[in-house]
């Protein structure tokens, strides 16, 4: 079988090259329909994405892609993957966005909703550092119209 | 401009276009507005209420989803009525909605005000609530999200079963959000006959000092002791759509649809 293995070479925003399963690298949809159409010669650029997320998301499919991993193993491994700083996070729901791979771009989503759920709405603001940018009567406004949830 | 200085200025020009072109996703909101939809609209009721109060954008994204008619249920046949109530109440807070209004409907079995207390205390006091003791209860369980009925007691002789100690218990909750939807609680009075033309005209001055117009249909709750069919065929049939729902006890307040 490794005979009949086909690589990929995909290069990043920042020139950088990975060198790629093709099995593994069709998680991403966007790169599948290259291949199935054709388009692939021999690399496949990914403008919007940089190495240092494209090596985290290679980490998530290659360990996905673990022959007789259990699903315990996989559910430890993606708790640890998603507790990352904010930047890299939003950078990988970028990528996972872009690269259309629906399972990684859950779970990341999911990570964001885990850290808003059960904030007030300043913490939000400092957990995610948002500034408030409403007028005294707009937050006001806004606050009655939810304040059911605040009681 | 001295031509030292004007070469550091190039340079400074060309790394902040080079980070023009790798744009560094540091804030969330740079994700893009079809991403943070997409995150928002998962979180549960609560927390968007909460997440919506952050900033403008986000409350932008999401008064979208939260503008839009919305309804949600939840039954539990939990015998605790407590932990009936929270399961219900969870459930329907699970997703995104602005509750505008609550029915609940329980099974003869649990005692009346504890459970209109229960639900309300989890609204709070703003919002509506209409608890109704109801013989007839179907819907979606909220741990399984299979259709269930509440069993009920069939003997006469109220010899209790021990298989059959859910007998009479559910809980359902639906709450709602429709644009233009007026609740309020309008009492009909009795002089000698009841005051039917008084309790309509309550009902659309109402409808007119809010909306200037008349309502589109009426929901309409009263207890067993209201004879609900003369209002029913007295006054409402000048309506498009009205559902009248006499029940056999009743705590809460009358809502009508526009």
């Amino acid at each position: 079988m490794s005979s009949s293995t086909k690589f990929l070479t995909l290069k990043t925003c920042d020139d950088k090259k990975f060198v790629l399963d093709e099995a593994i690298a069709v998680r991403s949809q966007t790169i599948k329909n290259m291949v199935e159409d054709d388009c692939v010669s021999n690399v496949i650029p990914l403008p919007n994405v940089d190495s240092k997320t494209m090596t985290k998301v290679i980490e998530y499919w290659k360990k996905h892609s673990e022959e007789g991993i259990s699903k315990d193993m996989l559910m430890d491994f993606d708790k640890a993957f998603v507790k990352v700083h904010h930047s890299i996070l939003h950078a990988l729901i970028l990528a996972a966005n872009f690269l259309n791979d629906k399972e990684m771009l859950d779970m990341m989503c999911q990570e964001v909703v885990d850290r808003i759920k059960g904030k007030t709405p300043e913490e939000i603001r400092k957990e995610f550092d948002i500034k408030n940018d409403f007028t005294p009567e707009e937050e006001e406004e806004i606050r009655k119209e939810n304040a059911w949830a605040f009681e | 401009m001295a031509p030292k200085q004007r070469q550091k200025l190039t340079a400074a020009a060309a790394a902040a276009a080079a980070a023009a072109t790798v744009p560094e996703p540091t804030t969330i909101d740079s994700i893009g507005e079809d991403l943070l939809n997409n995150i928002l609209s998962r979180l549960p009721a609560e927390s968007c209420a909460s997440a919506a109060c952050v900033n403008s954008s986000w409350s932008l994204i999401i008064n979208r989803f939260l503008t839009l008619p919305n309804l949600s249920s939840a039954l539990s046949c939990n015998p605790c009525l407590q932990d009936a109530v929270d399961d219900v109440v969870d459930k329907v807070l699970a997703r995104p909605i602005r509750p505008q209004f609550v029915m609940a409907s329980i099974g003869p079995s649990y005692d009346l005000e504890e459970a209109h207390y229960l639900i309300t205390g989890r609204f709070g006091c703003k919002i509506p609530v209409i608890t109704s003791i109801s013989y007839g209860i179907f819907g979606q369980d909220a741990n399984t999200n299979e259709f269930e009925e509440v069993q009920w007691n069939t003997m006469k002789d109220n010899q209790a079963h021990e298989d059959l100690r859910n007998e009479d218990k559910g809980v359902l909750v639906t709450v709602g959000f429709l644009p233009g939807l007026i609740v309020d609680l309008i009492p009909l009075k009795r002089a000698r006959v009841l005051l039917i033309e008084d309790f309509m005209r309550s009902i659309t001055g109402l409808s007119f000092s809010r909306s200037a117009s008349s309502p589109m249909g009426i929901l309409l709750f009263s207890n067993l002791a209201t004879n609900a069919s003369l209002i029913y065929l007295g006054v409402i049939p000048q309506y498009l759509g009205h559902i009248t729902n006499s029940t056999f006890d009743q705590l809460g307040a009358n809502i009508f649809v526009e």
